[in-house]
């Protein structure tokens, strides 16, 4: 059996018309349309750990990663997927333009693949250095020149503007540079990523098993198509340096995040445009499937990250101030499995991102140890079992701690005075990701984790709130999450506590998260 | 940028911001906003920095009342 793994990160659930969307846009997905009606379409699945790279290690290794630390690289305790896969003699290869895997803080995850298809230039690659000044008008789109900016200010000698030439970290003048010289469609990202790994179907026939994971960046931002996707759900030039492809994550209504409706509009509308570019070449990845009858010995798995706030609540992008609604935090799974009996079906139980590690161990056929948090999925599509989990935590480390039954979330706030431990074999920077770490002198060193014997560094990292006072809601009837019940509905708000603290309990969560949360600690 | 326009807002950093921030800004005139990240990391990494109404400010974290722009600053107001 082969296992094909395909992420499309930030791909929001609602927008998609399988999933019933809640767009105001009809956005064609044609390709993804055709492969939920081939596949099982999970209706209930969570993300675990966010953002990007928390994801990828709860995929990657099945850890739930987020009571225990944030983003940050494979723990050398870790059962990495690739290396298990590879050591019983099954292929494993890597496509992607998914930057975050070469970027300070992110190592171990791309190592243990037999091949790596890495297409440079995403989002900060540090890629090409020249042109020294990149294309004005599309420099202008990246960085939101002029937008949001104060015009009745005298800041005098300390105002700073944001000048390509700056070579501190992050310079949003890097994908200006890296996509210089970009023409046609094919030049763009998700066509170089689908392209590829259609390439690599069609190239590694001889092989008898493999396991391949196409990692595409896109939908992420910047929201930078290319005709004839452009201007698709627009009568906007796209090209108009005063219309921004790039937000910065916060509130749509004040700050450096503050968008027009006209600005939001825009985004809305290329968001969708690189929406349907990345489903026209996730198609031809399909189509070869189809052309070298792939399809009956190789199970199809595809999901994606986290979602990306358009303006849903007041917010854009996935800021820190903003709590963790169903837009980021539901997303879509759809598995082909040429042995389940349930292809062609909607599943309404609730899964968790963090199964996936040991639905692809079981499809491969393989018995893991080491993945702490995972249950697979395969029993679901195989029809044995009707049930699969009581409970999926999901959040962001040092934040609110989230939990779901399946018919109502509940979002429990943390107490910003109470700070939160930070538990890894490295000192990694538990705000700043993407930076180089500094020694971190506090910190103590201990057998902290349940689930590994390894010694790690334990160090405190702050406490970020999202909101002051517990949320509740229930998603089967308000799947939006407009109506706030925890006042209204004591008991159930009392009932998803105590699932919430079963749930910590469960996973042996630090007792500092049960003291941040303002729960009680489990008797020993 | 705000609900009263006469009060503009000031973004900064927790990590990155000083512990006297809210002391030394004019409270009056700015509401101050803390976030965990501004996606400014680079500059976080290297120096203070606040963004005022959508513009950035850089200044020195260790001195903000010498080197934050006046404009900002409370003691300076008339």
């Amino acid at each position: 059996m082969n296992v094909l793994f395909i992420s499309i990160d930030s791909l929001n659930r609602h927008f998609l018309r399988s999933y019933r969307p809640n767009s105001p846009i009809d956005i064609e997905t044609p390709n993804l349309d055709e492969f939920a009606d081939r596949a099982a379409v999970f209706d209930n699945h969570y993300a675990g750990s966010l953002p990007c790279m928390p994801a990828r290690r709860e995929w990657l290794t099945g850890t739930q990663e987020f009571l225990w630390r944030p983003w940050g690289p494979i723990e050398p305790f870790d059962t990495v997927l690739p290396e298990v896969v590879r050591s019983q003699n099954v292929l494993t290869q890597l496509v992607t333009d998914h930057f975050h895997y070469f970027q300070h803080g992110s190592n171990g995850y791309h190592e243990s693949f037999n091949g790596v298809e890495f297409i440079r230039g995403q989002e900060y690659d540090r890629w090409r250095t020249s042109p020294r000044d990149p294309d004005g008008e599309l420099l202008s789109q990246l960085r939101r020149d002029g937008s949001g900016a104060s015009d009745d200010l005298n800041l005098d000698a300390g105002t700073a503007s944001d000048e390509p030439d700056d070579l501190r970290f992050m310079n949003r003048a890097a994908y200006a540079r890296n996509a210089a010289g970009f023409d046609v469609e094919s030049d763009f990202f998700a066509p170089k990523v689908f392209s590829r790994a259609a390439n690599w179907l069609e190239t590694n026939e001889e092989w008898s098993d493999w396991f391949c994971y196409v990692d595409s960046f896109d939908v992420h931002e910047p929201f930078h198509v290319p005709e004839p996707y452009a201007s698709m759900y627009t009568d906007e030039d796209p090209t108009d340096p005063e219309l921004p492809i790039w937000p910065y994550y916060g509130r749509t209504d004040e700050g450096q995040s503050e968008l027009s409706d006209r600005e939001l509009a825009f985004i809305e509308s290329q968001y969708a445009a690189e929406l349907t570019m990345v489903d026209e070449w996730f198609g031809t990845v399909l189509r070869t499937l189809d052309d070298r009858n792939l399809w009956e010995k190789t199970a199809v798995i595809l999901t994606s990250d986290h979602g990306f706030y358009l303006g849903e609540n007041g917010y854009v992008g996935k800021p820190f101030e903003a709590p963790v609604r169903n837009e980021l935090a539901r997303t879509p799974l759809m598995i082909w499995h040429p042995g389940s009996s349930r292809m062609g079906d909607r599943i309404d139980e609730l899964t968790a991102a963090v199964d996936l590690f040991a639905t692809m161990a079981d499809v491969l056929g393989l018995e893991v140890d080491g993945a702490p948090h995972s249950r697979s999925l395969l029993p679901l599509l195989t029809d044995e079992v009707d049930d699969h989990r009581e409970w999926a935590l999901y959040g962001y480390w040092g934040s609110s701690v989230n939990v779901t039954d399946g018919t109502y979330t509940y979002h429990r706030p943390c107490d910003e005075s109470t700070s939160t431990h930070c538990y890894s074999t490295t000192m990694m920077d538990s705000v700043g990701w993407f930076t180089p770490t500094r020694p971190k002198h506090d910190a103590e060193s201990g057998r902290f984790l349940p689930y590994t014997d390894c010694p790690v560094w334990k160090f405190e990292g702050p406490s970020h709130g999202r909101h002051e006072e517990p949320l509740l809601y229930d998603v089967e009837s308000d799947p939006w999450q407009r109506r706030n019940l925890a006042g209204r509905e004591p008991e159930r708000s009392e009932e998803m506590r105590s699932l919430l603290v079963d749930a910590l309990t469960e996973l042996d969560a630090p007792a500092n998260q049960f003291d941040r949360l303002g729960l009680e600690r489990p008797r020993p | 940028m705000s609900t009263d326009p006469s009060v503009g807002v000031v973004q900064c950093c927790k990590r990155n911001a000083p512990e006297d921030l809210r002391e030394v800004l004019d409270c009056d005139r700015y509401s101050l906003r803390e976030t965990l990240c501004l996606q400014r990391c680079g500059e976080c990494y290297e120096t203070g920095f606040v963004v005022v109404d959508g513009t950035k400010v850089e200044f020195d974290v260790d001195r903000p009342r010498e080197t934050l722009p006046a404009e900002l600053r409370s003691e300076t107001r008339s």
